[in-house]
């Protein structure tokens, strides 16, 4: 097992150099250059930019007028030092360490996603059982249609929908933001202020990542229920709820498990969209202006910290997997 | 007297109805359909598809009135009514002025007989952009699809053929490519057409296609692991032995005998991610790197409301159809996928 | 089906739970004024911001030299004891010898908002931050021609002391000599030790590898000693070997031109090529014929036998086989003789001079220059303690200073004295900057304050104190400064940490009750706490109308408009004012050659079409490129008529607009299909169709595509960009304008701002038609003679002729004036203290201290 997870970890060291060596060179070819977009927004405000400000102003950034190949890999491994000294430098945009920027927001997005999905898989899996013990029946055509309506219309459509009806037509929760700065709240009407605020956006969230769980779950239970273990027990004269909720259900749990790999970079992520509908101080939305201004260092802390966390989450799918099914084994 | 018995017996048995001719036998294709066409959802969700597509492909063919880019210019009146106040010898007057402007074109007209959706905001017909925009949103969807499963089972056999460090290497990709965040590269890829759009190398008309096939590029190792995974356990079945003895070649083992078995997950999943195509292009043009005006799709129409919330609430004709083609051809799909899953099942009831 | 009921209980949980807070909704109480503001950066740093939303933020805790007021459609100077401002009086003195000076008299007393005073010591400090030759934020103070300046930033000692200049010019010299010579010793040093009296390019790599380089070639190159190493010196030989290379190439070039004549005409050798360059380069030995006394007569050559192998037959081979020849035997003449040396030589020497320069620095401390010649404290001068007449008011001088800078005796002033070189009405603009704390931002500066020895607490050009110590996570987190509100955290605490200040998109502001310090007529804030709360532009409606701000400036949308008139009856306030900027279309000229062409393309533009992306009333068209706003725009007749084809008054005529394009293209000598009318329509912008040009792009190109032109109008998110380097054709943009509308920067001939660029003025000065060109002159002309004079209705005369000459240029189109919007609940605060009226050089918010409550 451990000789598993070491070489594990060396391809993953492995994979992690490719991803940020890949993602670097795609960086800095983006036709948007940061410094050249400030020095051409200051002259459209009329002020004179002489050229060797503009030089001051590229070295100060770490960036180079024409950057070759050579200044690009020197500007890489210029990177690839600072991280190892643990510094992720100090994002272009935002002026602050990247590492800064990033534990400043990473919380609220950590919270909403972690709450959403705390609903999503109590509310989805027993649907998905529902549906598949009953199938073709009426209660899984319900069901199967009601989520789906939630799968099939995109996260941005679902958001301002919503916002409009409940927040604006009714004005039952705030329409945008985090919390009430009209007020100075305290202990725990803060936390309530919170939660009121954040209803609306995991509302969105849940009703959305509903179907795809639903539709796992339902079709894993088929799956196990036509096997032939299921019929043994039937056979042997088990009641049917025991059957279902005791051999049955155990067994769905095993490609359950396997999906908690994608879940962990998608916990720290952000949802983009859903930030942006309601204005919540996310990772997400930051993450997307500073590519937007093609912002270096924070792209690159950014999308390591999610690297390494994809990379993690799939080590621990497949051990997860070698725990929960005696079958499985690791070479 | 026992030839007389031997050939009554054996006059019944020549009466008797043969075995074979008992049973029907059905191929495994025959036997495919009917299951499929036993769930309801699966027949409702194979109708929507086909009258989509009928409405979007043949559709302009017969609603000829207006062309996709075709913006109304009959004109339309607007109204600005504001308050003043006087006060004249201590008494105070309210007048209302209302300014009367007319705008070129007609815009956000409510539907009628010249225009059975209306119009939207810029003045182009609704209906005929719900066609247009049809073609352009199911053959995105289908197209990468097609490339990104056909990518995948290629990488995905030949891994799970071969095995060894062939494997090794194409799962380390496939961990690389995974790890790529999507955003950014799209973000850099559309970009770098618009200096193509620009400089005319590219047409803007091809700009989402283009899009869509980079998004397969990075994509396709999902499929790949699923093929990988169910070659690895299909390798060691009798059968494969039994074609490795007869001396067939690599290419026919693989392509002729592992991927038909493989087929069912592959169709299943392809028919789901047909759905989630269609969403994605228009989460591309809500990020402003879908397709550009004046061509449209599906996502980009019912995008409108996110910047303009009077479209939103008061508006409906503009973007509602649009929201229901996106909802029957995801649902759709979805449905019909799910029925084949169902009635690929080696183990279900018959 | 446990599971199942568990499900749906938790479901109806989170509904429920939820509407708990719903309770209390209406008729809460407000503890503080909620701002919306745009999506802010987080870089609040008064040297350093780059975004507007960002700017306000620091706005809010700072105060400037001097302010601006908005008098009777002019634009005027605030300053006194009843603005906000650092400047008590001041005067501008044309002196004899055309140089200006501006005496600022500072105010006594002013406090920051954590008790230290603002003295003459934190205003010089911002000056010489903005001035630092690596200052890169976004103010452009340095582009003022003030006397001493570009002294100062390059440390170049100019013509005041010749002297200096020579000796520092003979001691680049040296030094450059002795790094020259450290290749060439190592050089001879292993010719002399090789057999074959050759040093190859590899032996040489070898040699310089194992070569530890001397303290003379060090200080040569670096004032570190430590960072040069034979790597320095590897780079100088390979750089040395493509001169050479370079050089051989153009010899080989001139060799071609020569040797036409006789003796040469005669030998048919010299018909070729490569013998021509080898005869040059002395590989072909020759014999002259004798003359009659018996010595040799170069004029007659009798015999040439090249001493280069018969196999060297193309250019290429040619060169290398002389370079390599040259470079392994003659390296050492090559770096004394060749013409490559005297390049090395000239390099070297600017290189060892700008070392010189900074040892000067670092071995004292002080600099080659130490201050600007033309900004002086008067305090520290020998006027300390006279009297001075500024502005008809008499004030003394201030005598002397205590330990924390501010003057002895409060009845004597500070004054700052600033002269720049010619007439220059920008000026007193750039010089209204906002005035941070010194020992604030300028905390760990390596320099102290000492005025009178020219410390202003500044390391001159040191990138480390500009990212570290201006910059400082502490210093772009909270703002600090002299302003009417100063930064706290949600729970008010005075001394908010780091992260607080801007947390969760809320900003929080308190009162400083330091603030009536700034003036005696000035009171603190009446509003104790304020935030700002980040709200993009799509939610700012909603956000006002459920109470979660109580302040907008939404986008001039048509609905917004709309919305906001519906909601001015529940107390919701609307006020809109004219923008200060307008939109244009562009022509470039160095991509559309042809005036006529140009011209064409503008008849072409509906420009009313831009005013159906706004409100009925709310935008306007103009004619002549300058906002409507500015005091320079013409008024009367001519404000609707600039007497040119193009934009045309009053409704629009397709016809018209046909003959004119006609007219053009004849006059061009272009008929359809020509590849000459093949340009494309850039919108600036990631979207289309949400732009108000949009419309006018769209049917001019359906006009041109008509007449046989190809027009393809696409929206490029690069634009801004690539409008500044000179590479779109026709563009739609906008700008925002100035205070002054001086048009030096934009339109000048000699204007060395990259924005000429755009308008294709390279092109024009390089081939534009004497047509072209004599407008460029009289344009130029004008802005010169309005910049010479501060009299504005002489100006407005001089900038409309000026802005007639812009139109017959065909280079950029005027299209539309808008108008701003700002809403607020008048039930939450008080529409009596916010200002009736808004003009568009200033925000309702600006005097934000007298806003109170409604109740």
């Amino acid at each position: 097992m451990v000789k598993y997870i070491l070489k594990r970890l060396g391809y993953a060291l492995l994979v992690l150099f490719g991803v940020s060596l890949i993602i670097y060179f795609l960086t800095r070819l983006m036709p948007i250059d940061y410094v050249r977009d400030k020095v051409s927004q200051l002259q459209t405000s009329g002020s004179v930019v002489s050229s060797d400000m503009v030089d001051a102003m590229y070295a100060s950034y770490g960036l180079s007028a024409d950057a070759g190949f050579m200044d690009i890999l020197q500007g890489y491994f210029n990177w690839l030092l600072d991280l190892l000294r643990l510094d992720l430098g100090v994002s272009f945009k935002y002026g602050i360490p990247v590492a800064d920027k990033i534990a400043d927001h990473m919380g609220i997005s950590f919270l909403i996603a972690l709450i959403a999905t705390i609903f999503e898989f109590m509310i989805a899996i027993p649907l998905g059982i529902t549906a598949a013990t009953h199938q073709y029946k009426f209660r899984d055509y319900l069901v199967t249609v009601l989520v789906m309506v939630g799968i099939s219309l995109p996260a941005f459509f679902f958001g301002n929908i919503l916002k409009s009806w409940l927040s604006i037509k009714l004005g039952w929760f705030p329409a945008s933001g985090l919390s009430d700065p009209t007020q100075d709240l305290f202990g725990f009407a803060r936390i309530l202020d919170y939660l009121h605020h954040v209803f609306v956006p995991i509302l969105t969230v849940v009703i959305l990542s509903i179907g795809a769980r639903m539709r796992m779950t339902r079709t894993n239970m088929l799956e196990v229920m036509n096997s032939d273990y299921i019929r043994t027990a039937r056979a042997k004269g088990l009641k049917e709820k025991t059957v279902i909720n005791k051999h049955a259900f155990r067994n769905t749990l095993i490609p359950l498990v396997t999906s908690l790999a994608g879940l962990l970079p998608s916990l720290f992520s952000g949802a983009i969209i859903t930030e942006q509908v309601f204005d919540l101080p996310g990772i997400g939305n930051i993450a997307l202006q500073a590519m937007n201004v093609g912002d270096i260092p924070f792209i690159m802390g950014y999308n390591m910290f999610l690297a390494v966390l994809s990379v993690v989450g799939v080590l621990l799918a497949d051990l997860m997997y070698a725990i929960v099914d005696p079958r499985v084994k690791l070479e | 007297m026992k030839d007389s018995q031997e050939i009554e017996v054996q006059e019944t048995m020549d009466t008797e109805v043969p075995l074979d001719k008992n049973v029907r036998l059905m191929s495994p294709t025959q036997m495919l359909v009917r299951r499929f066409f036993r769930s309801k959802l699966s027949i409702i969700g194979l109708v929507m598809i086909i009258s989509l597509f009928l409405f979007c492909f043949a559709g302009p063919l017969v609603y000829t009135r207006w062309s996709q880019t075709d913006i109304d210019k009959s004109g339309m009146l607007d109204y600005a009514t504001s308050e003043m106040t006087y006060e004249i010898n201590g008494v105070t007057y309210t007048m209302q002025q209302t300014l009367e402007t007319s705008k070129s074109d007609n815009m956000l007209s409510a539907p009628s007989a010249t225009h059975p959706l209306g119009t939207d905001d810029q003045g182009y017909d609704v209906l005929i952009r719900l066609m247009q925009g049809g073609r352009v949103s199911l053959l995105v969807s289908f197209l990468t699809v097609f490339l990104l499963t056909v990518f995948g089972v290629l990488m995905g056999g030949i891994a799970g053929y071969f095995g060894g460090w062939v494997d090794n290497v194409i799962m380390r990709i496939c961990d690389v490519l995974i790890c790529l965040p999507g955003i950014p590269i799209l973000l850099i890829i559309s970009a770098a057409m618009d200096g193509w759009v620009a400089a005319g190398m590219v047409p803007e008309s091809s700009r989402i296609y283009i899009l869509m096939i980079f998004l397969t590029f990075i994509s396709w190792p999902g499929t790949a692991r699923l093929v990988r995974g169910q070659i690895l356990s299909l390798r060691e079945q009798e059968y494969m032995v039994a074609a490795e003895a007869m001396g067939y070649s690599t290419s026919r083992k693989i392509f002729k005998h592992l991927v038909p078995n493989v087929m069912p997950q592959l169709i299943v999943q392809m028919s789901l991610s047909l759905g989630s195509m269609i969403l994605y292009e228009a989460t591309l043009s809500y990020l402003n790197m879908g397709i550009k005006a004046p061509y449209t799709a599906w996502g980009t129409m019912i995008n409108i409301i996110t910047t303009n919330p009077d479209i939103l609430e008061n508006h409906l004709h503009v973007w509602v159809p649009a929201g229901i083609c996106i909802v029957i051809a995801v649902l759709g799909f979805n449905f019909v996928g799910d029925g084949l899953r169902d009635a690929l099942d080696p183990k279900a009831r018959r | 089906m446990k599971r199942k009921w568990l499900s749906l209980i938790l479901c109806a949980a989170m509904c429920i739970g939820m509407f708990a807070g719903l309770t209390g909704c209406s008729n809460k109480k407000i503890d503080a004024f909620v701002i919306m503001t745009e999506p802010l950066d987080g870089l609040f740093n008064p040297f350093f911001y780059t975004s507007a939303p960002d700017g306000t933020i620091v706005a809010m805790t700072q105060i400037g030299m001097l302010g601006s007021n908005y008098v009777n459609g002019e634009v005027q100077v605030a300053y006194g004891d009843k603005e906000a401002v650092v400047v008590k009086d001041y005067e501008i003195v044309e002196n004899k010898d055309d140089t200006v000076t501006y005496n600022f008299v500072l105010k006594n007393g002013i406090k920051f908002s954590d008790g230290h005073p603002l003295t003459m010591e934190d205003v010089l400090f911002n000056y010489y931050v903005y001035l630092d030759p690596v200052y890169t934020g976004s103010n452009t103070l340095y582009s003022t021609d003030i006397l001493g300046l570009s002294e100062y930033r390059t440390q170049t000692v100019g013509s005041a002391s010749d002297d200096s200049n020579d000796l520092i010019a003979s001691q680049a010299n040296s030094r450059a000599n002795a790094r020259l010579n450290e290749l060439i010793n190592l050089f001879n040093a292993k010719v002399q030790a090789s057999a074959t009296k050759e040093v190859g390019y590899e032996a040489m790599k070898e040699a310089i590898a194992a070569h530890s380089v001397s303290s003379g070639y060090k200080s040569a190159i670096s004032n570190d000693a430590d960072s040069v190493s034979n790597k320095n010196l590897l780079e100088d030989y390979e750089y040395a070997l493509k001169l050479f290379k370079e050089e051989l190439e153009s010899d080989y070039v001139g060799a071609q031109e020569s040797y036409t004549d006789e003796p040469y005409k005669s030998h048919k050798e010299f018909e070729d090529e490569v013998f021509r360059f080898m005869y040059t380069e002395g590989y072909v030995e020759v014999e002259y014929a004798e003359g009659e006394d018996g010595k040799v007569d170069r004029t007659v050559i009798k015999k040439l036998t090249p001493s280069y192998p018969a196999s060297v037959t193309t250019k290429e081979a040619a060169v290398e086989y002389v370079y390599n020849d040259v470079i392994s035997r003659q390296l050492n003449v090559v770096l004394q003789y060749w013409a490559t040396a005297t390049t090395l030589m000239t390099e070297y020497a600017a290189k060892a001079k700008e070392v010189i320069l900074h040892e000067n620095v670092s071995d004292s401390g002080k600099l080659a220059v130490e201050n600007i010649r033309g900004i002086v404290s008067l305090a520290h001068t020998d006027k300390a303690g006279t009297k001075l007449s500024v502005n008809g008011t008499e004030y003394t001088v201030a005598s002397g200073h205590n330990q924390d800078g501010t003057v002895t005796n409060p009845d004597e002033y500070d004054v700052l004295s600033i002269t720049i070189d010619g007439v220059d009405p920008k000026a007193i603009w750039n010089f209204a900057i906002s005035v941070a704390p010194q020992h604030y931002y300028g905390e760990g500066s390596k320099v102290g304050v000492d005025i009178a020895n020219n410390q202003f607490g500044v390391e001159f050009a040191n990138f480390d104190f500009m990212s570290k110590i201006i910059q400082s996570p502490r210093n772009v987190r909270i703002p600090m400064g002299a302003g009417s509100y100063k930064a706290t955290d949600a729970s008010n605490n005075d001394a908010p940490a780091e992260g607080d200040f801007y947390k969760n998109n809320v900003v929080y502001f308190k009162a400083n009750e330091n603030f009536n310090t700034v003036a005696s007529e000035i009171e603190n804030a009446k509003i104790d706490k304020i935030r700002y709360q980040v709200v993009s532009s799509n939610n700012a409606i909603a956000a006002l109308e459920t109470g979660a701000v109580h302040y907008i400036s939404p986008a001039l949308t048509n609905n917004n408009y709309e919305k906001l008139q519906s909601m001015a009856k529940k107390g919701y306030v609307t006020l809109s004012s004219d923008q200060l900027g307008y939109g244009y279309i562009g022509v470039n000229a160095s991509k559309i050659h042809d005036i006529n062409l140009r011209k064409a393309v503008m008849c072409a533009m509906n420009t009313s079409l831009a005013l159906d992306y706004y409100r009925a009333g709310t935008a306007d068209r103009i004619f002549w490129p300058m906002s409507k706003v500015s005091w320079a725009y013409p008024k009367g007749e001519t404000a609707n008529d600039n007497g040119k084809d193009y934009p045309q008054m009053g409704a629009w005529s397709d016809d018209i607009a046909r003959s004119n394009i006609e007219k053009y293209m004849q006059e061009a000598g272009v008929s359809a299909g020509d590849s000459d009318l093949k340009i494309t329509f850039t919108i600036a912008g990631s979207t289309l169709q949400d732009h108000p040009t949009y419309k006018v792009f769209r049917d001019a190109a359906a006009l041109l595509n008509d007449m046989g032109w190809e027009i393809t109008v696409v929206c490029d998110p690069q634009a801004l960009t690539k409008i500044s380097t000179g590479s779109l054709a026709v563009w739609a943009a906008a700008w925002s304008s100035a205070l002054d509308p001086d048009l030096y920067q934009v339109y000048h001939k000699d204007s060395s701002a990259t924005s000429t660029l755009a308008w294709g003025y390279n092109y024009l000065k390089a081939s534009g038609t004497s047509e072209e060109l004599d407008i460029l002159d009289d344009l130029s002309d004008l802005i010169d003679e309005a910049r010479e004079t501060n009299d504005q209705a002489e100006r407005t005369e001089l900038y409309e002729e000026a802005m007639g000459y812009i139109l017959d240029l065909a280079v950029e189109l005027p299209v539309y004036q808008r108008d701003v919007l700002y809403a607020y609940n008048s039930n939450v605060v008080n529409s009596e203290t916010m200002p009736q009226d808004v003009n568009p050089y200033s925000s309702p918010l600006d005097r934000i201290w007298e806003l109170e409550y409604a109740n």
